[in-house]
């Protein structure tokens, strides 16, 4: 018995083999096109926001209502990519973006944004979104 | 078709495909962090000019933080395609030997 699967065992690992290249391979998820146009917008939004904090500054009140509607869109998206499969690391950077409203939304409650304060949030955030992108762009393997 | 040849086509072709992928996570994540090494800088200067709070530094720390993080995620993610890169390589060279063996385009 021992001697007949021993004497298989080249042939299945070939069968493998050939199964196992019928179709590629998928490790991580499939491309977004939603995701790209998404996180392009929203990255422009806040480039914006900030550009315009730091060069007319805004006391908190008045600007409050960009953080609620901007989070309530990183949600969505984060929501989108924990939905699809295989995409756990998109879903992670969004809720890392999504936490960092909230963190600038303190920096903003807790006095004026200087120029500098803002143009280094904007990096920031720039680099996130960047790191966002070049993942989902990546996953169209081309 | 002899296992040999497979093993060394596998090879490679999973080693081309990983060293050149890899070449593309390295390329995105040194400049990157490098600007955030900046940015790390400039958070404190900002502090020392009093030109941010401690509550401010605080929590531009923690954007930071996240920044570093997602930047490093796209790095993971950017590996991890290589290493599936590899393996669709390693299975394309695989069925290249095998249809050449029969003959014809049995994959």
């Amino acid at each position: 018995m021992r001697a007949t699967i021993k004497g298989r065992a080249p042939r299945l690992a070939l069968l493998a083999l050939l199964c196992a290249s019928a179709c590629a391979v998928r490790l991580i998820a499939e491309y977004d096109e939603h995701a790209v146009q998404e996180a392009s917008r929203l990255q422009k939004e806040m480039d914006l926001f900030l550009t315009r904090l730091g060069s007319q500054g805004g006391a908190f009140p008045a600007r409050a209502a960009f953080y609620d509607t901007y989070e309530t869109d990183v949600r969505a998206l984060r929501l989108r990519a924990e939905a699809r499969p295989k995409n756990q690391i998109t879903a992670e950077q969004l809720g890392k973006i999504e936490k960092s409203v909230g963190d600038l939304r303190e920096v903003h409650r807790a006095g004026p944004v200087s120029d500098g304060a803002a143009r280094v949030n904007r990096d920031l955030f720039n680099a996130m979104w960047k790191a966002v992108l070049t993942l989902e762009l990546a996953k169209k393997r081309e | 078709m002899d296992v040999a040849t497979l093993f060394q086509d596998l090879l490679g072709a999973a080693k081309a495909s990983f060293a050149k992928d890899w070449k593309k996570a390295k390329d995105y994540a040194e400049p990157e962090l490098r600007r955030l090494a900046a940015s790390l800088v400039d958070i404190g200067e900002l502090a020392l000019a009093g030109k941010v709070n401690e509550q401010q530094a605080k929590a531009m720390l923690r954007i930071h933080r996240s920044a570093v993080e997602t930047v490093l995620l796209t790095v993971k993610g950017l590996g991890i395609l290589a290493v599936e890169n590899a393996i669709n390589a390693a299975l394309g060279a695989v069925k290249k030997a095998v249809n050449k063996a029969v003959g014809f385009a049995l994959l």
